[in-house]
């Protein structure tokens, strides 16, 4: 949540970082400022970094950025056992983001290259979780062929 | 807030000068909105490349995502060689009988 409050500053948002962050929306006017900061920070800029120069190398490191969210509101009434009126209403909502490096471009004096970045470990993950569908599809089978 | 329910484009970063050569970096940017949500999801597409007059353009390759769809590609071999190998089981079977 800090992270997203420090971003939120940067961009120099109309909205103010604590209507944002940690406070409580009381409208649909305030949630639809709030999912529309949303769609303003996801923009081309926010995942290339800045150039960041060692000697004669200048490296923009490029991420992948996802970011969903979500609220909802709802409120009911009807009479009471007394015959007055009574009503109710909440809301609620929620969100999440990702990050994930996947390349740095290299600016040196051979050129420009694009290196790609290897997560050996999310790699390993994908493999061993398609190696245990695959075993768990074929004793399926086997089982059912049984 | 964006116009369209869903909304799929190649954008451009602000232009980064290093030296003679001049970079403007460009993200895949799939944009869906909802009343009362969004979903954004911005990958970096390529890197354009300007010197001396000759443009180039630079593919940035997500090894992550070239390794899941692999993945899911020989995933879907597999379950369709099994299930083929089940029909195939299930009429040597009934010629059997």
């Amino acid at each position: 949540m800090s992270e997203d409050k420090e971003l939120i500053d940067e961009k120099a948002a109309p909205v103010s970082a604590e209507s944002i962050s940690g406070a409580a929306v009381h409208s649909t006017e305030q949630a639809a400022a709030v999912i529309g900061r949303l769609f303003d920070v996801a923009q081309p800029n926010a995942i290339f970094g800045k150039p960041a120069e060692f000697g004669d190398y200048t490296i923009i490191t490029a991420s992948e950025v996802t970011v969903g969210m979500g609220v909802g509101f709802g409120a009911g009434g009807g009479p009471t056992e007394e015959g007055d009126e009574a009503g109710g209403g909440g809301g609620g909502g929620g969100g999440g983001s990702l990050g994930r490096p996947v390349a740095a471009i290299i600016v040196g004096p051979q050129g420009v290259r694009v290196e790609p970045i290897v997560d050996a470990t999310k790699i390993s993950i994908a493999f061993f979780t398609a190696i245990g569908a695959m075993f768990m599809s074929w004793r399926a089978m086997r089982r059912a062929a049984q | 807030m964006p116009s369209q329910w869903v909304e799929w484009s190649v954008r451009s970063a602000d232009p980064v000068q290093a030296g003679p050569l001049r970079m403007t970096p460009q993200a895949h940017v799939l944009r869906i909105h909802w009343p009362g949500g969004g979903f954004v999801w911005n990958h970096p597409a390529a890197v354009i490349v300007e010197r001396d007059g000759v443009t180039e353009r630079l593919p940035v390759i997500d090894v992550l995502w070239a390794v899941r769809l692999g993945l899911l590609a020989v995933l879907g071999v597999w379950l369709f060689g099994l299930i083929l190998l089940a029909l195939f089981s299930k009429r040597s079977v009934v010629k059997e009988r």
